[in-house]
């Protein structure tokens, strides 16, 4: 057993590290006030290749799998949260075209969302159905060669920008759920107001209404009837996405707290070296990030050598909510070294206690997830 | 041993649960968004004796104790965090001079903030610490005045008239006292308020005391008992939080109880699964640990003729309750899911203000060295 990174991954760690450090960390709070991430940052972040590392070089990807996606995903969130939900959503919808697609639909959507100047949504989540498949009310109904498909779906990342997006509907005919591309800003396709979430900022996330949007017949995804096998390996996927990227917000706080600890004097002695409980308090958020780093990086290894869908998706939903539980561990600790500072703006961790909470809730919470996973487990 | 609350207490808590939904709950993203308590607000807690409840009556307070206080304090908290600082802070100053203060003081200072307009604040902590023994601010005796020079940091209520009680060392004797300063007064001057993550409404800046003339007679107790009115100070402080926290818990139960029975999740309620249902359970057995220990606090805040003698409960309850605070939210938030994260809901809210709790006034682990002093001495 090799743990070491291979020179490739490597280097893409080191990219996303300087890019992160130099372009994004000096506008992150920025961005964090605005909620707005600026246009330029995603250019450069194509011209770097950091939208396709584990996609095949055929359709403009790195090919350089999903440990080096996890690594680079890291970097870029310990810098700022919203850049890497953008990141990692947008590759969701580059997974499952890349397994579902047909050649012309790789060729057509893959290249462009690598660029940064189009950027991938994916939409199963209803206002009525949390995560349940069976509740869908989006529809799509055949008419001649197309489909129409009208409804509304809830809690959408980079629903405001150009690109496509993955829509999961329900064939009203056969009440089975089909996965369909759409480009985004197509007639018939428009956006709620954009929801106020307590971190993450910058990465937009909107309610999205269909009113009649006509789809052609070839830009069914996968085959008619079996779109809960799109929405099962964009579940892995997005996992794989969250637990990189919470794996950041975790190191980001730990090494904030551990600056601190360095920087702050109580009687000319700088706390870390003063006090035993911050000493404990470091030791406990190395141990932790250490736990979570080796987790999510077999995650990436995991993705890259096992084809198996049911395996991938319960070591994605057990790494997801294990790095994003302990992620928020590893900042109430660093919250405890900051003490009454950590609560003020002015300090990058208030920033990260916001972020920090979105990892167990969102795509499945804790519990939910863990009840997956069993029923994989058991079922074995 | 009675574990129940006395008709009075009941009264209390019936008087500000209601007070708290019907006039504090339509403006809480107010007093959010422009980090202030709202004048009418003031003046309905101070005409419901809620601003004032463990003062004595002779003073205009409600004369209910520090069970009583903690008992309303939670309601009030429950629907506002930023609003349960505030009244926290004005229980700090009164219960300071309450303790120390002469029949003169008290007089002027407790009637003045029950009956008539004031807010008080108390100014311990500094830019290099909250550590008595790292004082800066210095008050030099000139005649029948001490002059006040220092800086103050995260001082609670420093907007308002009314006033400050402040620790600073002796230039001469380097003894520590707490001095009462009307704020406003010359040479007083705050910062910028800080912007908190959570508990927000309560405003909070940092005072500049500049050449500051205070009477001798506005010196809290004697000489030889400053470093005893730190300690009442540092204890009543903490019986504050420890309500405040208790009344965030109190919220979350409730949003997360009643969110399990309206969400609809595979066509029935999300009450009905194991998992959420024991989510439940954990909270509810949360809450009534942290509220046996805060109500234990006010009884024990009752009984102790020396109140410096509070400081190991305190700041036990302190730590219990808010760290307890913190571990509900997280429950709560999972009850939620992804709607919880969004400002439209509630539980955001709670979530932010949670963390508040265990930072301010000493971390759990820093307050755990003191408890331990204590127990090894």
């Amino acid at each position: 057993m090799d743990l070491r990174l291979s020179k490739e991954e490597e280097l893409i760690q080191k990219a996303a590290r300087d890019f992160a450090d130099k372009m994004i960390v000096p506008i992150a709070e920025l961005i964090d006030q605005d909620n707005h991430i600026p246009e330029e940052i995603f250019e450069a972040l194509g011209d770097l290749e950091m939208f396709g590392i584990p996609f095949p070089e055929a359709y403009g990807g790195g090919e350089a799998g999903y440990l080096s996606y996890i690594l680079a995903i890291e970097e870029l969130a310990k810098a700022c949260a919203g850049i890497a939900v953008v990141i990692s959503v947008n590759s969701v919808g580059l997974s499952v075209i890349n397994a579902f697609g047909t050649e012309e639909q790789k060729k057509k959507y893959m290249p462009e969302c690598m660029t940064g100047k189009k950027i991938f949504s994916f939409a199963f989540t209803e206002p009525g159905t949390g995560s349940d498949p069976k509740q869908l009310s989006c529809t799509v109904t055949k008419a001649g060669d197309s489909y129409i498909l009208n409804g509304n779906k809830r809690f959408i990342t980079n629903a405001g920008f150009q690109g496509p997006m993955v829509v999961i509907a329900k064939d009203s005919e056969t009440d089975k759920a089909s996965a369909f591309v759409i480009d985004k800003f197509c007639e018939g396709y428009s956006l709620s107001e954009q929801w106020n979430k307590i971190g993450a900022h910058g990465g937009p996330l909107y309610d999205v209404y269909f009113d009649n949007v006509k789809i052609p017949e070839g830009n069914v995804l996968g085959r008619s009837g079996e779109g809960l096998w799109v929405l099962k390996v964009a579940m892995i996927y997005g996992k794989i996405g969250l637990s990189g990227l919470f794996l950041g917000t975790a190191k980001a706080a730990y090494e904030e707290a551990l600056a601190y600890a360095k920087q702050k004097t109580h009687r000319g002695q700088p706390i870390g070296a003063k006090f035993q409980h911050i000493q404990i308090s470091i030791a406990d958020m190395a141990m932790k990030y250490n736990a979570c780093r080796w987790s999510a990086y077999n995650l990436g290894f995991t993705a890259d050598t096992v084809k198996d869908p049911n395996q991938l998706l319960r070591e994605a939903a057990l790494t997801k909510v294990f790095v994003s539980e302990t992620a928020v561990e590893i900042c109430k600790i660093a919250m405890g070294v900051h003490g009454s500072y950590g609560l003020m703006k002015d300090y990058k961790i208030a920033r990260l206690w916001g972020d920090v909470i979105i990892g167990p809730q969102v795509e499945g919470t804790s519990p939910l997830l863990k009840i997956l996973a069993a029923g994989i487990i058991l079922g074995d | 041993m009675e574990f129940k609350l006395s008709k009075e207490q009941e009264l209390i808590q019936k008087t500000a649960k209601e007070y708290a939904e019907k006039a504090i709950e339509p403006l809480v993203n107010q007093i959010e968004d422009e980090n202030r308590v709202p004048d009418e607000v003031i003046e309905g807690l101070r005409e419901l004796g809620l601003l004032c409840l463990p003062v004595e009556e002779k003073y205009g307070g409600a004369g209910a104790g520090f069970e009583g206080f903690v008992v309303g304090l939670e309601q009030l908290a429950r629907v506002s965090g930023g609003v349960g600082i505030f009244v926290s802070v004005v229980m700090l100053g009164t219960s300071t001079i309450a303790v120390h203060g002469t029949e003169e003081q008290k007089e002027k200072y407790l009637t003045g903030t029950c009956k008539g307009s004031w807010i008080p604040s108390v100014a311990m902590t500094e830019p290099d610490g909250a550590d008595p023994r790292m004082l800066k601010t210095t008050a030099k005796k000139d005649g029948d005045h001490f002059i006040l020079n220092g800086t103050k940091r995260f001082i609670t209520n420093t907007n308002f008239a009314g006033p400050m009680v402040v620790f600073a060392k002796d230039a001469d004797t380097g003894r520590i006292n707490g001095y009462i300063v009307d704020k406003f007064c010359e040479g007083y001057s705050i910062s910028e308020p800080w912007d908190k993550l959570g508990s927000k409404g309560a405003f909070l800046s940092d005072v500049y005391l500049k050449d500051v003339k205070v009477p001798v007679s506005n010196m809290l107790g004697t000489p030889d008992e400053g470093f005893q009115t730190l300690k009442v100070t540092m204890a009543m402080g903490k019986i504050g939080l420890s309500a405040i926290y208790l009344g965030n818990i109190l919220a979350a139960y409730d949003e997360a109880f009643n969110y399990s029975k309206d969400r609809i999740y595979l066509g029935k309620p999300i009450s009905q699964f194991e998992s959420v249902r024991n989510s439940i359970v954990d909270i509810a057995m949360k809450y009534e640990a942290a509220k046996l220990m805060t109500y234990r606090i006010g009884y024990l805040a009752d009984n102790t003729a020396n109140k410096a003698k509070l400081v190991k409960d305190s700041a036990m309850t302190k730590i219990f309750v808010t760290e307890t605070a913190v571990d509900v939210s997280r429950i709560a938030m999972n009850v939620f899911g992804s709607y919880g994260l969004m400002k439209d809901y509630k539980m955001s809210r709670i979530y932010r203000d949670a963390i508040v709790g265990p930072q301010i006034e000493g971390t759990a682990n820093l307050l755990k060295t003191v408890v331990a002093t204590d127990m090894y001495k």
